[in-house]
């Protein structure tokens, strides 16, 4: 097991203080979506967290460590955590300004290119620790593809109530 | 060799999973997908990096195979195993959930055997917890998430 630091420091504040924002903003922002859609929205963030974290941080190749210790952490569950609030906004800004088909890649990029900036300042308080020669820069191209599948899932699931409304009405 | 067979078993567990009648809307069960996962994610890896009570072999093909049915399987069984338990079926469903821990209970051993992880510390008994564990979770998450559709029709 790899120890990079036994303190309570940066990365735990980083990863603390991130999560009181992210919630603080899911929780009082107005309601947009069913307490239900709330829900899946914010757990597709933690669980693409998780999938990608528990993918490519465990054999065959651990291309990072997460916070203090190789070992799995309850700081490092916090941290998967605050993905929820990042793909809960996703979803509630996208809603909000409903963009053009065309103008969906653009506001992926945006946001992936916002996704590797936060990304970035984790690095440098600690909480990602890359092995193996992976770089930040790998991560875009995963940013790119989760966010892509976000979209799709929010217009597949719109469709499928859209289809139940008709339903409904028939 | 494992990579294939365990593709094939996952690909089986989806044939099952789309014939069996759903007590659960689309979106139900993808959050029960999803947190059914991290669940399960959680405890494997503590269980694995933390108490080393399981160890997974380095080789590509078979860390894959370990990932297919970790990141697939497993929740796709637990899925299939909540909708059973929303069956209107008195004791058949029970004995239906008890087949499906059974098959989790084989598939370890079957990972076991293809050499695609070592169990140094572990017997059979903490693998029935586990997987009894994962079933339990997951219908206490069924649970809420439908509690949570009932209040919001109820609530205008």
């Amino acid at each position: 097991m790899i120890v990079y630091d036994n303190r309570f420091n940066t990365n735990e504040w980083f990863i603390i203080g991130g999560l009181c924002v992210g919630m603080a903003l899911v929780i009082f922002l107005p309601k947009r979506f069913p307490t239900k859609n709330t829900i899946v929205y914010f757990m597709c963030g933690v669980y693409s967290g998780f999938f990608f974290d528990h993918s490519l941080s465990v054999e065959p190749v651990s291309y990072y460590d997460v916070n203090d210790k190789s070992a799995f952490q309850f700081m490092d569950f916090l941290s998967y955590l605050s993905y929820g609030p990042m793909s809960y906004l996703f979803f509630y800004i996208y809603d909000r300004i409903r963009p053009k088909p065309s103008h969906i890649p653009l506001y992926i990029l945006i946001w992936s290119l916002t996704a590797v900036g936060l990304e970035w300042l984790a690095v440098r308080t600690g909480v990602f620790h890359y092995l193996h020669g992976y770089k930040l820069a790998y991560s875009f191209p995963i940013y790119l593809i989760v966010q892509s599948c976000w979209i799709a899932f929010f217009h597949r699931y719109h469709n499928v109530r859209s289809n139940e409304r008709d339903e409904a009405a028939r | 060799m494992a990579l294939a067979i365990f593709v094939f078993i996952t690909w089986c567990v989806m044939i099952i999973f789309s014939l069996i009648p759903k007590k659960m809307s689309e979106l139900d069960m993808v959050f029960l997908y999803f947190i059914n996962t991290i669940f399960e994610l959680s405890i494997f890896t503590v269980v694995h990096l933390n108490l080393h009570w399981i160890e997974v072999n380095r080789s590509v093909e078979k860390s894959m195979a370990d990932l297919v049915y970790r990141l697939i399987m497993i929740p796709l069984v637990l899925i299939i195993s909540s909708n059973i338990l929303l069956y209107p079926w008195k004791y058949l469903k029970w004995a239906m959930a008890l087949v499906i821990l059974l098959s989790l209970i084989a598939m370890h051993g079957l990972e076991e055997r293809l050499g695609i992880m070592k169990t140094p510390h572990w017997n059979m008994l903490q693998s029935v917890v586990m997987f009894s564990g994962y079933i339990l979770f997951s219908r206490i998450m069924t649970w809420f998430i439908l509690r949570v559709d009932r209040k919001e029709v109820q609530a205008p």
